[in-house]
């Protein structure tokens, strides 16, 4: 029976530890920095920054468990476990959320990357028009496959990172301590609360247990989530940090993009400035690339929940679905941030953390164990 | 046949990139180089002015200045008005060839106008519209946005570029702190909600020196009259989005000392030497090569006290008497204690403006109280206002002679007194 067993597999490519790192920094950065600071602001205020490094920590341990049922059950990803932890059918019941959520996953970030792309930049284009050309293009290289995927993130990965880098160095001049200062004016409250808001969000790369069987060296999952997962808190903590210290935090936390205005913002000695499209071209670069490999993720779930040989057919009807959910879901932008802000952060806890908490839990009650 | 499908489905995507529904062309735009937004006060109508540059000539237009090499106007004044500052851009739309372009927008005149009567409406704009960014410089002005914007400025083509420019210099040097859109928002957004613009005058200088002149040397000057001169020497101070003053130009010194720092602006004194009453007295300049403001505040059982502590690190830029023996230690010695003198005199003098007369905390009180007593200020924030003016506050100045410029002692003898 097909999901049975550890060896099946309708995704034949193999990936190595460095492309996993970056597939999975791409998957936070790509998700975390476009909007996310923005809500962030608004929930932690000036702590806002220090609630991504509580997050990063809440995260890592996260992580501990997705790398133990990995190597508890080897050659199995999430949807696998579920199965064999949860048997036939209630397995496939619980096992069906995660693809689903990665279809969601997928629909809010390019949604948002399309909106962002609308309002900041090509305004008299229909969102539609640039919906319909990002879903084609992640639709594309998803069918391409987990390597193909990998490829692209191993390039643009580190492109990425290096832009966020440059791009703080830019705007430092703009950038005013006294802004971010002073820290913990409310008390704990807003940084507490601020955590679990974006681990919800770095949680999306729950999707390293649909990498991990795939990985040469399965063992490393731990390490290729904690090094991408610190690098993407980098990489939002840098975007927040400045954002607070830049335009304050009443600016801030109803800036649809902090970062695309923090690149506006560049005015290094009156002389680099108006890059905020370059900026832009690596973040439309990374939606786009982590929505493939979510779409990928959600046809390789459906085709073990369904039982289907290979994961292609699938990928076309998926984009479709998460497209018209794009379209459909959201009259307005503001019911996208509404979304992404309130409701968004419910169903990602519930999956991320209570089923694979509950998974786990039953594994070690049960004592189930992979077969291979 | 996989393949066909394939080649047109990435034309079509190579298509749909070309941003067709976006397109600009160059020849099709008016490029606002600069916004002037005025207001008649009880009126709820926005009057706006835009300096539009000029990518070819059209010298038959009246309001038109600059010279470009062929001859043509470099630059060219619309105006338009709305009941809104965005409906005002789209009415310019009624008059323009070209799509107006405000991407390309430097510089943000608020005429007196509507400084006074709250510029809250046009903020909304400024900060949602995709077009306007944050970097823009932000300028008031005594007359109207549209008398500062149709006035050329030496040297340069495009007046704007030229405002612009003057703006860039002070960010090195110079007694005006500028401010672009960004720092002017987030001040009025934050306790207590003051801010500050530097603040544009049209002055008659060339008048005023022939006038001097002509009475120095009896005679009319065989000179030909300029038009008023625009300058940028002075602060205009809105609090809750209104404008509730101008510091004069030795308030808008200290008030940069206070808010951003002492370097690059410079200090004249009159050195009056203590030891020996005869030795002649002079005006003295020193630039401030490096320096810093710290202000630390205390609470106590007397309330809120302030310590401000200004150094300076200086250059002696002029003498203005021969007496006066720079390689003496103690002169130099007597040179900073006096400079110490001067600074805080002046940074008092500020202080007690902001407290006495204009009532607004435009020197930095609340935001280093709330940094450093986060609990206290919540007690106070409410009644800031009211605690402002009777904040007590102590200034100490450090003044560092750390050289003289290229010549040691003034050389040139005054003469001897019969």
């Amino acid at each position: 029976m097909a999901g049975k067993k550890g060896d099946w597999m309708p995704e034949k490519g193999i990936i190595n530890t460095k492309q996993f790192v970056w597939l999975l920094f791409i998957m936070i950065s790509a998700f975390a920095t476009m909007q996310l600071p923005g809500m962030l602001i608004m929930q932690a205020g000036r702590d806002a920054w220090l609630s991504i490094l509580g997050a990063w920590l809440l995260d890592v341990m996260l992580a501990l468990v997705y790398a133990y049922m990995g190597i508890r059950f080897p050659g199995e990803n999430l949807v696998q476990y579920s199965i064999t932890i949860l048997g036939k059918y209630l397995g496939r019941l619980v096992g069906i959320l995660f693809p689903l959520f990665f279809l969601l996953v997928c629909t809010i970030v390019l949604r948002g990357s399309a909106q962002l792309v609308n309002i900041v930049f090509l305004p008299r284009t229909p969102l539609n028009v640039i919906l319909v050309t990002s879903y084609l293009v992640s639709a594309l290289i998803a069918r391409k496959g987990l390597e193909a995927i990998a490829r692209m993130t191993e390039l643009l990965g580190p492109l990425y990172l290096l832009s966020i880098i440059t791009l703080s160095f830019l705007v430092l001049p703009a950038f005013h301590m006294s802004r971010l200062l002073p820290q913990f004016d409310n008390g704990v409250t807003p940084f507490l609360t601020g955590a679990p808001l974006i681990l919800t969000n770095f949680g999306v790369c729950i999707i390293m247990a649909m990498y991990i069987p795939l990985c040469n060296r399965p063992e490393n999952g731990f390490l290729a989530k904690f090094s991408a997962v610190s690098m993407g808190a980098l990489v939002v903590c840098l975007v927040t940090a400045l954002s607070v210290g830049i335009f304050g935090i009443e600016d801030a936390q109803y800036m649809s993009s902090p970062g695309i205005q923090l690149a506006k913002m560049i005015n290094f000695s009156n002389y680099i400035e108006r890059v905020e499209m370059i900026w832009l071209l690596f973040l439309v670069g990374s939606t786009i690339v982590a929505s493939s490999s979510l779409i990928w993720a959600f046809g390789q779930g459906i085709a073990q929940i369904t039982g289907l040989k290979t994961y292609k057919p699938l990928i076309y009807p998926g984009a479709l679905i998460s497209l018209a959910l794009g379209i459909l879901s959201f009259p307005s932008s503001l019911q996208h941030t509404n979304f992404y802000h309130y409701t968004f952060p419910i169903v990602a806890a519930f999956v991320e953390v209570g089923l694979e908490l509950l998974l786990f839990a039953v594994a070690l009650i049960l004592h189930k164990r992979g077969t291979a | 046949m996989r393949k066909l499908v394939l080649i047109m489905v990435c034309l079509s995507i190579a298509l749909l990139l070309t941003g067709c529904w976006d397109y600009k062309e160059v020849d099709r735009l008016a490029t606002v180089m600069a916004i002037g937004v005025d207001r008649v006060p009880g009126s709820e109508i926005i009057l706006l002015t835009v300096q539009i540059a000029s990518t070819q000539g059209n010298g038959s237009n009246k309001q038109t200045g600059g010279q470009r090499g062929d001859g043509g106007p470099a630059y060219t004044v619309m105006n338009s008005e709305g009941k809104s500052l965005s409906e005002a851009i789209r009415n310019l739309g009624a008059q323009s060839t070209r799509r107006i372009l405000i991407s390309h927008c430097k510089l943000i005149v608020i005429g007196e106008g509507l400084a006074k009567t709250g510029i809250g409406e046009i903020v909304d704009d400024l900060k949602r519209d995709r077009q306007f960014r944050r970097t823009d410089r932000i300028l008031t002005t005594d007359k109207t946005a549209k008398e500062i914007l149709e006035k050329d400025i030496a040297l340069e083509q495009v007046p704007a570029r030229g405002l612009d420019l003057i703006m860039q210099n002070f960010e090195t040097a110079g007694p005006v702190l500028p401010v672009n859109c960004n720092d002017f928002f987030v001040r009025l957004n934050e306790d207590p909600h003051v801010s500050s613009t530097p603040f544009a005058q049209l002055q008659d200088i060339d008048k005023e020196v022939t006038r001097q002149l002509e009475k120095a040397v009896g005679r009319p000057l065989d000179s030909e009259g300029k038009p008023k001169t625009l300058t940028i020497a002075k602060t205009a101070i809105f609090k809750d989005q209104r404008m509730v003053g101008v510091l004069n130009e030795e308030d808008t010194r200290a008030h940069r000392w206070l808010m951003d720092s002492p370097k690059g602006s410079s200090i004249t004194l009159t050195y009056t030497p203590k030891a020996q009453p005869n030795e002649e007295k002079g005006e003295i300049q020193l630039d401030i090569i490096d320096g810093k403001t710290t202000i630390m505040p205390q609470i106590s059982e007397n309330g809120i006290t302030m310590n401000i502590d200004m150094r300076a690190k200086v250059s002696l830029h002029e003498t203005g008497s021969a007496d006066v023996n720079v390689r003496d230690a103690q002169k130099i010695e007597q040179i900073q204690q006096q400079a110490e003198e001067a600074m805080k005199r002046q940074l008092e003098h500020t202080i007690d403006t902001a407290q006495k007369e204009l009532k607004s905390d435009y020197v930095g009180f609340s935001e280093n109280l709330h940094n450093s007593f986060p609990v206290d200020w919540k007690q106070v924030k409410d009644q800031w206002d009211n605690i402002f003016p009777t904040v007590n506050y102590h200034v100490s100045c450090e003044v560092e002679i750390l050289n003289t410029s290229i010549i040691s002692n003034p050389t040139l003898r005054s003469e001897p007194e019969e």
